[in-house]
């Protein structure tokens, strides 16, 4: 997709909301001052997809797809939740928690790399895996020792989130972009066979990137955790759906071979600033609509994987080969 | 006169401007056995890609029985009555015999609707015997040798009633007493009328199979006459009777340096075995053979793609254990594979990207590639190399053939490496990107860099190299050098016809 | 037509392990519950996951997948709570929900061929799509919908509660006999197999692939019936979560390659009952509930593993020529 279809697509989308969710502006301070309110929400709300969407963009580059992040996200969380909650948590839980993240990802690049199955069906595997195994460390409970944590709410804030993505991004986008190794990854994914002939190291790299997804799959339990504070074996689920929806939006091919992190980061925020939107909306959706508006979600979701792959598709077509 | 079963009138055919076929007349008779022979790049397989409707030709009249066809799809072609045996067989190899002789047709049904399975199976069984093959059409095709499923898709071929029968290469993989077989049934054919075009490399064959020759040299053919009338030099001279005043780039002063490339009993069965070279530096050692020696096997081993089962690899001298392509261009090694489109590029991206990836790795700091230092090397090796796009962001896959490959040989020479292994480096390139090319690969003998050059282009192997290994089956046949560098005798020796007697034509 | 070495000796020991399991259940019943018991609920547990099972197995063969399977059901499913609701005849209600099922299936394969998506990435938005119009539905068709469609009158439990089990080997034995003398489950795997070859021979893939999703939605049809007539409300937005895994799960233990060209449907039977038998097994062992879904995505990527690394040896070298 063009470069400029996604940012106007969000601006437009942000207009659309704001007009039904019927906030007015009596003055450009205040309008201002709505909007950056607003973006500091957004940004701290979808944290956790935007570092999932930056490793889930690498691991379609290397036309894989990894089904499991949901669950991923929930057993990082749930180990994290195990540990006793006041200030020792940052030298126990999250230390473990970064540990059991990276590798809960490499198991997926074994499972890949070195047995060769298909990355849709190994993930899916992992996916029902991870969930079960969320359940033996959380059973029924739902708990919550993040609340005790000194700072840890910072996480789950603007300044935080910020922080944390402002880091992927920025300080890991402008190092993807210049390195050698993003290189590699683009031609496994375009063409195995001849990324072999080249000399890449198939095997090590899809490990890597799976490795990577697992680091992201932390730091977004991380952001989580930090903002909905408690967490219970059943969360989160249908987070991969929303990610991989976001990641194609953003242009990233699901046959591999090309990608791209800014598409991406808008493409989180387009899903994302329509979440809010819709949940924004439901007084107005109630006057105006016979059914209710949350529930557009789902459709639109969907709706939207299939636009943006037809559209990837009919670009990468018109091409040529 | 009965009328030619099937003519062909000045018929053309190009491929990205290369032309494969020019203005083409032949002809066949029904129950008549036509060779046709030529080199690679001569236009055989474009001529049975019309034939078997996969291509149409450009210019010119297909006559079919006395009318005029146009195939539009392989399936129009066989339901013409022309059958082709493919070097690669299209088949489903997880479903059974009879499933893959009959799925395009109707099958037998029982009463109530249900698949009638044994009648399925008497018929394929009555089609197998139609070549003598006792196989069990219950049996699975993916378990079937080699042989036995080019014989099915034979059967396969027949059953439909093809009245012209094309075969490419169908000796390849076959031994001696399946080749025997083989010809007995295209003997049967031949008397019950069926046309039969046998299109191959192998010279003692077609001498002893044929009624008439063609030969196809740089898509015309040069000559047509009966096979009693020929004799394998006369074959061989017709096959490669370029005016032999042809040159090729020879700037480098012929002085050897140390051996770079040495290999010592190497064996990988059943690819390849017991292969004992030595490249030098400032040497061009060409590798000449037929399809299926073991050629780029043999190469790819050498780069550390499949690991070899025995003998000794040596690179300056010090013994090597190649583990690995990354390892080998560590070292300095470097193979530009055969198939640039399948195993080199990756046709999306750009010409820059196709590029830089080969040499990318050596300006990397700490992992950290300076965009402006790669562009200038990306520019820099596009204009050394003559590599013609709008621009390094033009994708590769819109390049022409000689582009792209001059794009891969970039990537791998912008290196700088010490060994150089060409798989067929001019393979469907046109003219003008084959003698820069050349003149590249002159140049890096002259530079004192060893490089084993794989060609089936015989004058190019020939004018090319300081000598010719020829390989045929798995082994090293024949060292050619001075006088002995022929194209007669490269032929001969990739048959393993070759005499030591030195013959020099 | 005869079953190849892998695949018989994998329905052997699917055959094998389910006789264990058996036993090892028959070993750890407590007083008051009977083998007789476990068997004859056996039937209607296991076949929602039987049925679905039979009509993925078909379109695995092609070398497609469906992922929607399980927001098929909810939506046949809120259909069938709809009709309920409105006082439609049982025989309406079930014919309403089979057919609806089938209708979507259909849908999936014709997108497939007009958007030329692969057919998993499509069925991916199917997921989350149908699920919003099932949701959507139940608003529109349900007065005060608020989250449950109550279907508590018994005699619109028919299917799922007393014909389930009879329903079911009606339909084994038809799939199986249909497999043995049809020519387009043979067609299925010829297309699973090599695309190009049906090309070549005159087969038209874009038919082949269109049946499988028409056999495949008769059979999904039948399988929302015994599942939504088993409960006493559909609840659209939590109905069938994780359905399509368990019915992949079964087709994939069962034997069929995931890459299409091989399988049949007495393995994807099995596999069923394998993961059934094995999730019984270990309840009435006592484990603790929370294993139970870990160690059957744990046995899932263990088979599948197992199986890819297999074929890998087979494949490396033909990769690189």
């Amino acid at each position: 997709m063009k470069g400029w279809v996604l940012p106007v697509l969000l601006v437009l989308e942000m207009g659309l909301f704001t007009a039904i969710s019927g906030a007015m502006f009596d003055s450009p301070t205040a309008f201002f001052h709505y909007f950056s309110g607003y973006l500091g929400d957004l940004i701290a709300q979808s944290a956790p997809v935007l570092l999932l969407g930056f490793g889930m963009t690498l691991v379609m580059i290397t036309a894989g797809i990894d089904l499991s992040v949901g669950s991923m996200v929930a057993l990082v969380a749930a180990v994290m939740a195990v540990c006793p909650g006041g200030p020792g948590f940052w030298f126990t839980a999250v230390p473990l928690g970064l540990l059991v993240a990276v590798l809960l990802g490499l198991t997926n690049g074994v499972l890949v790399a070195w047995l060769d199955i298909p990355p849709i069906i190994a993930t899916l595997g992992t996916m029902i895996f991870y969930r079960g195994l969320c359940f033996v460390v959380l059973g029924d409970a739902e708990k919550s020792p993040f609340i005790d944590v000194p700072g840890y709410e910072g996480l789950g804030q603007f300044l935080g989130a910020a922080l944390l993505v402002a880091l992927a991004y920025l300080v890991g986008g402008y190092y993807f972009d210049r390195s050698r190794w993003r290189r590699e990854i683009l031609m496994l994914g375009g063409n195995r066979i001849a990324a072999r002939y080249a000399g890449i190291p198939t095997g090590r790299r899809l490990c890597q990137v799976y490795g990577l997804m697992g680091l992201f799959a932390f730091a977004a339990a991380l952001c989580f955790t930090a903002r909905n504070s408690s967490v219970s074996a059943s969360s989160l689920t249908g987070l991969e759906l929303r990610v991989i929806v976001a990641v194609v939006l953003g242009g990233t091919l699901v046959q591999g071979g090309s990608g791209s992190l800014t598409g991406t980061f808008f493409g989180v925020l387009v899903v994302a600033v329509l979440d809010e939107g819709l949940r924004g909306a439901v007084t107005w959706g109630e006057r105006h609509l016979p059914f209710k508006i949350s529930h557009l979600q789902y459709l639109l979701l969907g709706a939207l994987l299939v636009l943006g792959v037809w559209l990837n598709g009919r670009v990468s077509r018109t091409r040529g080969r | 006169m009965v009328a030619p079963l099937l003519k062909l009138e000045a018929v053309e055919k190009s491929f990205s401007g290369v032309r494969a076929l020019k203005p083409l007349d032949l002809e066949l008779a029904a129950g008549e056995v036509l060779g046709l022979v030529g080199e690679n790049g001569a236009g055989k397989s474009t001529l049975i890609k019309l034939l078997s409707g996969v291509e149409r030709p450009d210019a010119g009249v297909l006559l079919w029985q006395g009318q005029r066809v146009s195939f539009d799809s392989p399936r129009a072609a066989l339901a013409a009555g022309i059958a082709t045996i493919h070097q690669e067989l299209s088949c489903f190899d997880t479903l059974s015999v009879a499933e893959n002789l009959l799925l395009g047709e109707p099958w037998p049904r029982r009463p109530w609707g249900g698949v009638d399975w044994d009648r399925l199976c008497a018929e394929a069984k009555r089609q197998l015997a139609q070549v003598g093959l006792d196989v069990s059409p219950r049996s699975s095709f993916g378990e079937l040798s080699a042989a036995r499923k080019q014989e099915v898709a034979i059967a396969r071929a027949l059953s439909r009633r093809a009245r012209l029968l094309v075969l490419d290469e169908p000796t390849a993989s076959l031994s001696e007493p399946e080749v025997q077989r083989l010809f007995a049934h295209l003997a049967r054919l031949r008397t019950a009328g069926v046309a039969i075009l046998y299109v191959s490399h192998r010279l003692d064959e077609i001498m002893s199979l044929t009624d008439r020759v063609a030969v196809l040299r740089d898509g015309q053919l040069v000559g047509l006459y009966p096979t009693s009338e020929a004799d394998l030099n006369r074959l061989v001279r017709d096959m490669v009777g370029r005016p032999l005043d042809q040159v090729y780039p020879h700037t480098r002063s012929g002085v050897l340096g140390a051996p770079l490339l040495e290999l010592d009993g190497v064996s990988r069965k059943p690819m390849f075995r017991d292969i004992s070279l030595r490249v030098h530096a400032g040497e061009i050692v060409g590798l000449a053979g037929l399809v299926g020696a073991g050629r780029s096997e043999l190469a790819r081993a050498i780069f550390g793609l499949y690991p070899i089962t025995s003998g000794v690899l040596r690179l300056r001298g010090e013994t090597w254990a190649g583990r690995s392509p990354e390892h080998a261009l560590d070292a300095g090694l470097v193979y530009v594979p055969e198939e640039r489109k399948r195993q080199g590029l990756v046709l999306d991206h750009s010409v820059g990207q196709s590029i830089s990836i080969g040499f990318s790795d050596l300006l990397a700091r700490w992992g950290l590639i300076p965009n402006q230092t790669e562009n200038a090397r990306i520019k820099q090796a596009m204009s050394s190399f003559g590599v013609r796009a709008t621009g390094p962001e033009q994708s590769v896959g819109t390049l022409s053939g000689g582009n792209q490959q001059k794009a891969l040989l970039a990537r791998w020479l912008e290196r700088e490496p010490e060994v150089v292994l060409l798989d067929e480096p001019t393979r469907g390139v046109d003219v003008a990107a084959k003698a820069e090319i050349h003149a590249w690969i002159d140049r890096l003998a002259a530079q004192g860099k060893a490089v084993l050059m794989i060609s089936s282009d015989l004058p190019e192997v020939l004018g090319m190299s300081d000598r010719v290994l020829v390989m045929c089956q798995g082994a090293i046949s024949t060292e050619l050098r001075g006088a002995e560098m022929t194209q007669h005798n490269v032929i001969l020796a990739a048959s393993g016809l070759y005499q030591a007697e030195a013959h020099s034509a | 037509m005869p079953l190849s070495r892998s695949l018989a000796r994998r329905l052997i020991v699917l055959s094998a392990g389910n006789v264990l399991l058996l036993l090892g259940i028959t070993l750890c019943l407590k007083q008051g519950a009977s083998m007789a018991d476990i068997l004859r609920r056996c039937g209607s547990d296991v076949a929602p996951t039987v049925l679905a099972g039979l009509g993925m197995t078909g379109l695995i063969f092609t070398g497609a997948i469906d992922l929607s399977i399980a927001s098929i059901v909810v939506v046949a499913g809120t259909i069938f709570g709809i009709l309920v609701q409105r006082g439609a005849s049982p025989s309406t209600c079930y014919g309403a929900c089979v057919c609806t099922a089938w209708v979507l299936s259909m849908l999936n394969g014709w997108l497939v061929r007009a958007l030329r998506i692969p057919a998993i990435i499509l069925t991916l938005a199917g997921l989350t799509f149908y699920r919003g119009m099932a949701l959507v539905a139940a608003d529109l068709g349900v007065p005060n919908f608020s989250g449950n469609i109550s279907v508590a009158d018994d005699a619109f439990h028919a299917p799922g509660k007393r014909w389930a089990g009879w329903i079911l080997l009606v339909v084994i034995v038809a799939a199986l006999l249909w497999e043995r003398s049809a020519r387009t489950s043979r067609s299925w795997l010829a297309l699973g197999s090599s695309p190009e070859a049906c090309r070549l021979m005159g087969l038209r893939p874009s038919k082949i692939l269109q049946s499988a999703f028409c056999a495949s939605g008769i059979f999904l049809g039948l399988a929302a019936l015994v599942f939504v007539t088993r409960i006493q409300a559909i609840e659209p937005a939590r109905l069938a979560l994780g359905f399509e895994l368990q019915v992949i799960g079964a087709v994939v233990l069962g034997g069929a390659s995931i890459f299409g060209g091989e399988g049949c449907f007495g393995g994807t039977i099995l596999g069923a009952l394998f993961l059934y038998f094995t999730s019984q097994l270990l309840t009435y062992a006592g484990l603790n509930p929370y294993f139970q879904e870990a160690v059957v995505g744990a046995l899932i990527l263990a088979v599948i593993g197992l199986d890819c690394a297999l074929q890998r040896q087979r494949k490396s070298l033909e990769e690189l020529a």
